[in-house]
């Protein structure tokens, strides 16, 4: 479904991507794991637009879509749910929703949508017609979360869903990522919860300081001597 | 004579709100000093002023056009003078070009139709009402409710209309709002075409009530756009209307109980002793940064 090969960008003259290949097929959930600074955001950023590569290839479904911008490659099919979850705190619980299905002209299944999500996560119903600004971290996470699937997207991109949140909303969380995967949507999520990524996800890579410098089954790599030193603090 | 003053105040306010706007909404969404606001809306006033004098065209038919092109033109001068240097972090870059901007449509404006007064055709009758006291001219009351009109035209406009959310969207967040789908450069030109209609309305408003029109209401509406954005507080369709009917009100009760060479320099010293007192403006909230 997405295909990334020798992928290198930055901002500016400063480059933050060296020649990364990574992939994803369709219904898979994958994860992303590194350290601070190693690149995760700057991929996500790269493959959604916000970000232009400097070279390398991005396909999607067959289709190239480097340096298309981001208000395509989302109507092509990826949502990218962003760090520190970016709501519209000036704007209500409803009109996030209804932002997120901007450009789709079939207001009765956009209803539709809303309320599904609203089912999903019963407290936004309550709160549709709050300043998105006035939910809890968890709330906003949520919202977001929803916001981003209004698109109908193929592929979610979730980068740090768990940032900030109390214990309790971070199972709820996960827990949510893995019933969406199950749906049979494609997930790639960034965490620095490595622990419960890699048990939530299918495959995993690690990456340093702009590469990939592992690959492979979640399960092996939570097994890993190396991934458990480096990532999970575990002597 | 006290009704009578505050209701011309208020009918200048409601024109001066309409200016406002669009050079407020620029900013709300780029951060940009849109220097050449005045100019265009000075230039749609013109167009509508040589349609009517030159031409004899139907006045609603008229101030469409004018409208319109006034809209056109804002959004070229984004398209040319602002758009590549969006991603620039330094605004001072696109503040230059806008000043660049103004001064060349300035220029443009009074090769065409000089520096001096023009007499503006007057579009509508000389009727005058009488009620609790008042002498309004219906001219006046047919001004203030088109430019009621026009503004609660636009803030349904900006609550309802998918697009209207869109432009808030993007004035609160850019690169969020592009991962929602919303066309950011589209966006962005509505903005300026919308801005600049509204200008070109209020430009040609004001010059019906009083009968003229001339080049250096351009440069006086940059400034009035500014000063009334930054009283009301600057980036909010509230803002805009508290600071439009404030200075609209101010500048027609010194116009006439003080003197009208007093107007101006009170006026601004209104406008430095309320920012004295309330830094962001009267209705304008602290700008939160990301923690």
């Amino acid at each position: 479904m997405l295909k990334i090969h020798s992928l290198e960008s930055g901002y500016g003259k400063i480059q933050a991507l060296f020649g990364v290949d990574l992939e994803i097929k369709a219904g898979e959930i994958v994860a992303l794991i590194g350290s601070n600074g190693a690149g995760k955001t700057t991929f996500l950023k790269t493959v959604s637009g916000l970000i232009k590569a400097s070279s390398g290839n991005i396909s999607f479904k067959g289709q190239t879509i480097n340096n298309l911008p981001p208000e395509k490659i989302v109507n092509l099919g990826i949502s990218h749910v962003p760090e520190g979850r970016m709501v519209f705190t000036q704007r209500t619980v409803e009109t996030n929703l209804q932002m997120g299905a901007f450009g789709r002209k079939d207001k009765k299944a956009i209803r539709q949508d809303m309320e599904k999500y609203y089912e999903m996560f019963p407290i936004l119903g309550e709160r549709k017609k709050q300043k998105a600004g006035t939910l809890s971290g968890g709330e906003q996470q949520m919202l977001a979360i929803a916001r981003g699937l209004m698109k109908r997207p193929k592929l979610l991109f979730l980068d740090e869903p768990s940032m900030g949140l109390a214990p309790v909303l971070v199972n709820q969380i996960f827990k949510t990522i893995r019933e969406l995967n199950k749906t049979g949507l494609s997930i790639l999520l960034v965490e620095q919860n490595v622990k419960k990524a890699l048990k939530i996800t299918q495959r995993a890579y690690v990456i340093e300081l702009g590469k990939i410098v592992h690959q492979g089954k979640s399960a092996d790599l939570l097994d890993s001597e190396e991934i458990r030193k480096s990532y999970l603090g575990e002597v | 004579m006290f009704l009578d003053v505050l209701f011309i105040g208020i009918m200048i306010g409601a024109i001066y709100t309409l200016v406002t706007i669009g050079y407020s909404m620029v900013y709300s969404i780029l951060k940009l000093m849109n220097f050449a606001h005045g100019d265009v809306y000075i230039f749609g006033t013109f167009i509508c002023y040589t349609l009517l004098g030159k031409y004899h065209i139907n006045p609603f038919l008229a101030i469409l056009v004018a409208a319109v092109m006034g809209g056109i033109l804002a959004s070229l001068v984004e398209i040319i003078a602002y758009r590549r240097l969006r991603s620039e972090q330094h605004r001072m870059i696109s503040m230059i070009t806008a000043l660049g901007a103004a001064y060349v449509i300035q220029n443009c404006n009074e090769l065409e139709w000089g520096n001096q007064v023009l007499d503006f055709p007057s579009i509508l009758s000389a009727h005058t009402f009488h009620f609790f006291g008042m002498n309004i001219p219906l001219t006046q009351i047919i001004i203030l409710s088109i430019a009621v009109g026009l503004i609660i035209l636009f803030t349904v406009f900006l609550k309802y209309h998918p697009y209207g959310k869109a432009i808030l969207c993007v004035s609160e967040d850019i690169p969020t709002a592009s991962l929602m789908g919303i066309p950011i450069n589209k966006t962005i030109s509505m903005v300026y075409f919308i801005g600049g209609m509204l200008g070109v309305f209020g430009g040609i408003l004001y010059s019906t009530s009083y009968n003229a029109v001339s080049l250096s209401m351009g440069f006086r509406g940059t400034i009035i756009a500014f000063t009334a954005a930054v009283i009301g507080g600057i980036g909010s369709l509230s803002g805009a209307l508290v600071g439009g009917m404030f200075l609209g009100i101010c500048e027609n009760f010194i116009g006439v109980y003080v003197s009208t060479s007093y107007r101006d320099p009170i006026t601004f010293l209104l406008l430095i002793i309320v920012l004295l007192v309330k830094p962001t403006g009267i209705m304008g909230a602290v700008e939160q940064s990301k923690v």
